[in-house]
């Protein structure tokens, strides 16, 4: 649950440390819910905002604000339709019904809902996307591109003809180099960086 | 007479939608392997059709929702990489998808849209767009389409209220956009005709 998680979180830029652990420590967790995922997620509550980097190994919906970066790289998150995030999700399966402004990657799914808003780059295998939801940026369907082997490893794009399944275990390589367009990780300060690509966070507002 | 037929005569119920055939994207589709790094983008707003056709190919889908752009009220809602920013157009365009967006351009407009695609473009890429050629009249604002399983295309009027068509014929377009060349038209039943844009180099 979110408190479980507060030794694992905030581990980086904007408001200090001690800023986000009490505003969090002082909210009562919403109830865990179900998410489809791997059974009862914890829940960031629509008063909680987190600064830095989230990391976990449980599911998690997120009705608050979130800016950084979020690594829940077997599980699954869950932007909720109160959600906004102004982050880089890494996780295995991504529900967004909410707010988004930045790149998603998910090593199995990513499922974007009518009432979703994003701005950014999605990366993922499967991605499935309502009508009525609002989108500007670029999904990735291709499993052996650059960005999506560097999030999570697997094979050589050159020696392979599509389709590959990448593991779930994100890579150390976060140089991002050599690609146009794409920029300095965010100074999360954490030892797993995700890679470096991040275009939808330089723009406006979700479209 | 269909919805979009009586929306043109004047009759006109309201928002509405039908079903196109679209021969010259079905074979684009068509012939599309999978096995291949595909870039397309889509210069019309997001729709579960398309998505779900490129899921499973080494596909990149760019989404620029140019319509979104106009309702900005933005300038510069016609050019695609000034609404996405540079970040987005890292690598060379296969495929550019205008749905029905080049009939609210203007000439100049058409102009500077077709050096900017051509840009991001290689030799062999291909721009797909839906031209009024025979209606007077047409949704004052750009309809919404989606790709169906069948490889029909679901066009949507999203607005009641009609303006009319440039109506922008073959040599029009090739002169408006000096970068892009005409290789196929087709005349589809809702009133519009199909193009096929190659690049020139």
């Amino acid at each position: 649950m979110f408190n479980k998680r507060e030794s694992n979180e905030s581990e980086s830029s904007g408001r200090s440390n001690s800023d986000q652990q009490s505003t969090a420590s002082h909210q009562s967790p919403t109830p865990a819910r179900n998410t489809g995922g791997t059974g009862t997620a914890a829940t960031i509550g629509p008063s909680i905002s987190i600064d830095g980097h989230l990391k976990g190994e449980e599911d998690l919906v997120v009705e608050g604000r979130i800016k950084g970066t979020v690594e829940l790289k077997s599980n699954t998150l869950t932007v909720g339709s109160q959600g906004t995030l102004d982050a880089e999700v890494f996780a295995h399966t991504i529900f967004v019904e909410g707010t988004v402004n930045g790149d998603l990657y998910a090593s199995e799914r990513i499922s974007i809902r009518k009432s979703a808003r994003i701005r950014g780059n999605i990366l993922a295998p499967r991605i499935s996307l309502e009508d009525g939801a609002k989108f500007r940026g670029s999904i990735d369907m291709d499993a052996d591109s650059e960005p999506f082997r560097k999030a999570f490893g697997g094979k050589s794009s050159s020696a392979s003809s599509g389709g590959g399944k990448p593991t779930s275990s994100p890579s150390a390589d976060d140089s991002g180099k050599g690609k146009p367009g794409q920029s300095s990780p965010p100074s999360s300060g954490g030892s797993s960086n995700p890679p470096a690509q991040q275009p939808g966070k330089t723009g406006t507002s979700a479209a | 007479m269909s919805h979009v037929a009586a929306s043109l005569a004047g009759d006109n119920p309201g928002p509405t939608a039908e079903h196109v055939k679209v021969p010259l994207l079905a074979q684009l589709l068509a012939d599309e392997t999978g096995d291949r790094r595909r870039v397309w983008a889509d210069l019309g707003s997001a729709q579960s059709g398309l998505v779900e056709q490129l899921t499973g190919g080494r596909n990149r889908l760019i989404v620029a929702d140019l319509p979104g752009a106009l309702g900005d009220d933005d300038a510069q809602w016609h050019l695609p990489d000034q609404v996405l920013e540079e970040a987005f157009w890292f690598e060379p365009v296969d495929y550019f998808l205008c749905w029905d967006l080049l009939n609210y351009m203007s000439l100049e407009q058409l102009g500077e849209l077709s050096r900017r695609v051509a840009r991001r473009t290689r030799a062999e890429s291909r721009v797909h767009a839906l031209i009024q050629y025979s209606g007077t009249s047409m949704s004052e604002t750009p309809g919404r389409y989606d790709l169906e399983a069948d490889g029909l295309l679901r066009v949507a009027r999203v607005d009641a209220r009609s303006i009319g068509t440039p109506r922008y014929s073959p040599k029009a377009l090739e002169k408006a956009m000096p970068d892009l060349r005409v290789e196929r038209t087709m005349l589809l039943n809702n009133g519009m005709q199909e193009f096929m844009f190659g690049i020139r180099r």
